[in-house]
Formats: structure tokens, sequence, C-alpha cells
């Protein structure tokens, strides 16, 4: 589709809006269980984040990140940028599509957030629990949760869609 | 004469049938093409055939006037007659000719 009437900056990004929606190189990934095990590698690879972040092993830590980011980049790719391309570069029946997979991710991010915090509340009574969240704790549960901010919305559109 | 009412869960439940599959065909199209023409992802053209996607009134009115048709011609509540029983209804001889 050319578009004579966009600025050179947002024909820049509708042209790679839609390479990324006609891409076909990927298409041995779009399988629903090849889409599925993807989906549970990613959430694996986030386990792992957290499970570093929290024994306060760095160098591990980065590795684990660079897994993740490519995990991401992958899936995103797989889902064809159908969670997070902006509303003008997509069609209206994706629209819907991603606007339920918004709001089931909303709910499990909100799930999550909620139980992190009551921990924390928890954790910070002394008299109840001997146990005190440190630093690394904190920086485990951060990556934790921007982890799932950021990957949530692809992995459902990648776990629920018939067709990509 | 006020019209009947609409159950409140209809709208949620409720499927458009379509003739698309059959235009499509009829004019030799494949789904990228009606895609491009319409402005839309050829997976949706898919998901419309199957009926497994309602398209907005004004995707709805879009297609109608690309296949230059009324939209109760391409849409409908109500599922369609067979394209071959609609042309042959009322023939007491289906395969004879004028």
């Amino acid at each position: 589709m050319s578009r004579p009437d966009l600025d050179p900056r947002t024909r820049k990004l509708a042209d790679d809006a839609e390479r990324l929606q006609r891409d076909t190189r990927l298409d041995a990934w779009r399988t629903p269980g090849r889409r599925r095990g993807l989906v549970l590698a990613t959430l694996a690879a986030l386990a792992g984040v957290a499970a570093l972040a929290w024994l306060d092993r760095s160098v591990a830590l980065l590795v684990a990140l660079a897994a993740v980011a490519g995990l991401y980049v992958l899936l995103r790719r797989v889902v064809r940028g159908m969670a997070d391309l902006p509303d003008a570069f997509v069609d209206e029946r994706v629209r819907a599509m991603r606007n339920e997979r918004y709001r089931y991710a909303y709910q499990v991010l909100s799930a999550v957030v909620m139980l992190l915090l009551l921990a924390g509340y928890i954790a910070t009574d002394a008299s109840r629990l001997a146990w005190q969240p440190e630093a690394r704790h904190l920086h485990a549960a951060f990556w934790a949760v921007l982890g799932l901010s950021l990957a949530l919305p692809s992995m459902l559109v990648a776990w629920g869609e018939r067709e990509l | 004469v006020t019209p009947p009412r609409a159950p409140s869960h209809a709208a949620a439940s409720e499927s458009v049938h379509n003739r698309l599959v059959v235009l499509r065909a009829e004019r030799g199209l494949s789904r990228q093409d009606l895609a491009d023409a319409l402005g839309v992802h050829y997976q949706t053209v898919g998901y419309l055939e199957r009926g497994e996607y309602n398209p907005t009134l004004a995707l709805a009115l879009r297609i109608s006037a690309y296949f230059a048709l009324p939209v109760e011609a391409v849409f409908s509540l109500h599922p369609f007659t067979p394209m071959s029983a609609a042309l042959y209804a009322g023939r007491d001889e289906p395969g004879g000719t004028r």
C-alpha cells in the first residue's frame, strides 16, 4: 500500500509495519506448537532472570537478560508486532483482538504486582517473619515485572491466536 | 409500531453471515488481493470468511462497495440460501434449458 500523504518518518514506520505484517521468513515459527514453545521459553528465561537477580549473580544475570531480549525480539516478530504496532498501522480485527489480550495481560500483571506487594508487606513485619527483603530481592521483582509488562501482550497473542 | 428489542446479550453472541468466499471466488481474487483492496491484513479476510470476526459497519460498507453490491447482498444476520438453490428455485427440472 503506498501512502503518499504521509511525512517521510511516518511513511518509513508504516513501511516497516507493513513489512513486519507480511513477513514470511519466520513462518516456521508461527505454528501453534512452536509459538507456545516460544512463550514457555520466554517465561522460563524471565523466571531465570528473576532467580539470578535474587541470588545476586550479576554476570549470569546479564547473560539471562540478553536471552530474554533475544526471545522477546523473536516473539514480537513471530506475532508480527500485533501487540504493539500503532493503531494506524493495524486493521480493525487486530485492534479488537489485542484489546482483549491487553485486558488479560492487565489482569495477570495486576495479580503479580499485588502478590509481590503483599509478600513485601508481610516480609517487612519482622515480628511475624524473621526475614527482611534486601535490595537483591527488589531487584528480582523489578526484572520480573518489567519483563512481564513488556512481553505479556505478545505472549498472549502468540498463545491464543489461531493464525498469525 | 415499536420494533422488537433484541436481548441484551445479542450483540456479543450474534454472528453475521456473509458471501465473501463466493464473491471472491467469482472474481478470481486471492485473499491478499482483496485484503490490499480493502486495506486490511490478509488473515482478516480469512477470519471474515470463516465468520470468526464480524466486521464493523465501515468495513462491511467498504466490502460491499468493492463488490458493487448492496450490503444486504453480502452480509446477513441469517444464513444465506446457497447460490445454486437461489438461482434454480422454482424450476421443475434443474438440469433443463430454456
